[in-house]
């Protein structure tokens, strides 16, 4: 089968046109903002009421503007030692402290909250043109194949704008509250894990897209794209507490398809780790997209 | 004479569960022609529509569009056009959004695209609406928009469920003057309950019950435009028919009730001129009022009248 890349094209754009002038996309992009920002703003004030009452304690004059405290701890060896100790991984520990902490604050934000938005908003786009009886339209101009690929592609992009302006937007916060923490290495950094995170949630737009092919009702689309990523994700964290060999081969074998497999090497910053966790992350969205696909082919509209 | 066909389906069974909504349909579609489809609700009209457009899957059977196989989008973009009965369009989208986006679907060149689109926007009345929003036009005018998108860029088969329904009386004129005027290519099947609208648009009729082909015919042979003629006269008036029988000994005559006076006659001796001078002429000397005079039964009327379709 050909398939027609400019048709594929045409239902991207106007999958992302239709987005964009939609009330969710700009709830969306008005939690993604208002979140990277206001997290960013919370983390600071915090920070800065930590120097105060610490510079109090001390019997010292507070720093007028917040990271001094934060400057001095992140390059101390105590601290340094209890990150490499959290993250469990100590080459990974090493890698993120040398990342600006308001880049990995955001990149933590956006790694843990935009899956969780694909997944609420991505699985009733094609179920819903399904039930309204509007793909009908679509289907009699374009194969099913084109229609659905253009719709994921239409769906990558919008994730990338909330992503890219969240960055800009927590960026913005730091810099007007914390100069020293956030030149213009910072905001490169933050864009860097904004396209990471855009990646590695192409994993999560395959499994929503892919359950909406298979559901009726984009409301049904929605809980069972959340339950199948909750099952998953609790296979995998089961997966490294059993310990009796079959249960635990049993285990990895179903969490490689946990779409936050990769997670851990798309915080690295060296790109002998995350390049393949991001080849993997779209694959692993292809996987998803395409079983959902290939139950749309055989279904009746 | 060979009649090439646009649309065969043979044997073709859907099934829904237990229940069979086609069940061994086989109907052939010539070239040009305006087919209506009738039949009682759960029939298989709109399925059949369904399974001819790829929306929905064959259990059973083959359909073939134009000798070239089954529907598929890749090959016949642009030259099969549905209009689904019960689909919508998403309400934040504007009428040319729409339409613009179905035409660049359809393979329309962009530079013929705003022509396309005005085109039909024309003819359904809509072009002052061309840039509202859906959610902004009554239920009519989303109708006409789903009649115009079937048009765009003149596809060689129209396929349309219950066009005229949720249509205001000027807009169904219309649209039965658009149907009427369509290019003499162009092949329309429409499904509908509503048998006048069927009988003034269509020149072929199919008739499908269970599922099933029961008829399929030309809409005149149905009606019997060329054979048969009704009289409707005073209520109260008494024709002796004897008379009549005597001067056209091939025609026969009778009072379907009081009222109206049938003749039916075979088109190869007679001529329709001939028998409306003569029983004209006939009632007039007798001073019997004449009100209308009508060709053929209605197809309503056939089709209620016959159990069998």
């Amino acid at each position: 089968m050909m398939l027609s890349f400019s048709k594929i094209g045409f239902v991207a754009r106007a999958e992302l046109h239709d987005a964009l002038r939609s009330r969710r996309f700009v709830l969306m992009l008005a939690l993604y903002i208002l979140g990277a920002g206001g997290a960013c703003f919370g983390l600071i004030t915090a920070l800065h009421r930590v120097e105060v009452e610490l510079s109090n304690a001390l019997g010292l004059t507070a720093a007028a503007s917040p990271g001094a405290v934060a400057d001095a701890l992140w390059q101390s060896v105590t601290f340094q030692r209890m990150v490499r100790e959290l993250v469990g991984n100590e080459q990974v520990g090493q890698e993120l402290l040398g990342v600006a902490p308001i880049a990995l604050i955001y990149g933590w934000l956006a790694f843990t909250f935009t899956p969780i938005l694909i997944l609420l908003s991505t699985p009733s786009r094609i179920a819903e043109e399904v039930a309204s009886g509007y793909a009908r339209f679509s289907v009699v101009r374009v194969t099913r194949t084109e229609w659905c690929l253009g719709k994921y592609l239409g769906q990558a992009l919008e994730v990338m704008i909330p992503l890219l302006l969240s960055a800009v937007s927590a960026w913005g916060v730091a810099r007007f509250r914390l100069q020293s923490l956030a030149g213009a290495d910072v905001i490169g950094a933050m864009l860097m894990y904004g396209l990471k995170v855009w990646v590695y949630c192409m994993a999560f737009v395959g499994l929503g897209l892919g359950v909406s092919q298979v559901c009726r009702s984009p409301n049904q689309a929605v809980v069972l794209a959340l339950l199948l990523w909750t099952g998953l994700s609790i296979i995998r964290g089961a997966s490294q507490w059993v310990s009796a060999p079959i249960w635990k081969q049993v285990l990895d074998s179903v969490s490689v398809f946990a779409p936050a497999t990769q997670r851990l090497d798309m915080w690295r910053t060296n790109p002998v780790y995350y390049v393949p966790a991001m080849i993997y992350s779209i694959t692993l969205g292809l996987v998803y997209f395409s079983l959902g696909h290939w139950c749309f082919l055989r279904k009746d509209l | 004479m060979h009649i090439p066909h646009v649309l065969r389906l043979s044997g073709v069974v859907k099934r829904f569960g237990r229940c069979r909504a086609l069940d061994g349909l086989s109907l052939e579609v010539p070239a040009g022609v305006a087919m209506g489809l009738v039949g009682s609700n759960g029939a298989g009209k709109t399925t059949s529509f369904a399974v001819i457009a790829g929306y929905e899957r064959l259990h059973a059977g083959t359909i073939d569009l134009f000798g070239e196989g089954p529907f598929d989008p890749g090959r016949h973009a642009g030259r099969v056009a549905v209009m689904p009965q019960d689909a919508i369009f998403p309400s934040y989208a504007s009428v040319r959004g729409v339409l613009t986006y179905f035409a660049r679907l359809q393979g329309i060149s962009p530079s013929h695209i705003e022509k396309a689109v005005s085109t039909v926007l024309d003819w359904v009345h809509l072009s002052d609406r061309a840039a509202a929003q859906i959610r902004t036009l009554s239920h009519g005018m989303r109708r006409r928009v789903v009649i115009a998108q079937a048009f765009l860029g003149e596809p060689a088969l129209v396929m349309l469920d219950e066009p005229m329904s949720g249509l205001d009386p000027r807009e169904v004129a219309n649209m039965r003057q658009l149907l009427k005027e369509r290019p003499g290519s162009q092949t329309i099947i429409i499904s509908s309950h509503n048998l006048h609208e069927i009988e003034r648009i269509c020149d072929h009729v199919a008739f499908i019950r269970k599922g099933k082909l029961v008829r399929q015919t030309k809409v005149s042979d149905v009606t019997g435009r060329h054979h048969v003629v009704s009289y409707h006269i005073a209520m109260d008036a008494v024709v002796d028919l004897a008379p009549l029988g005597r001067q056209m000994p091939e025609a026969v005559f009778e009072m379907a009730h009081p009222g109206k006076l049938v003749c039916r006659f075979a088109g190869s001796t007679l001529s329709l001129q001939d028998v409306n001078s003569r029983v004209l002429a006939y009632l007039i000397q007798r001073h019997i009022p004449v009100f209308e005079v009508t060709r053929g039964d209605a197809l309503e009327s056939v089709y209620i009248g016959d159990n069998t379709l």
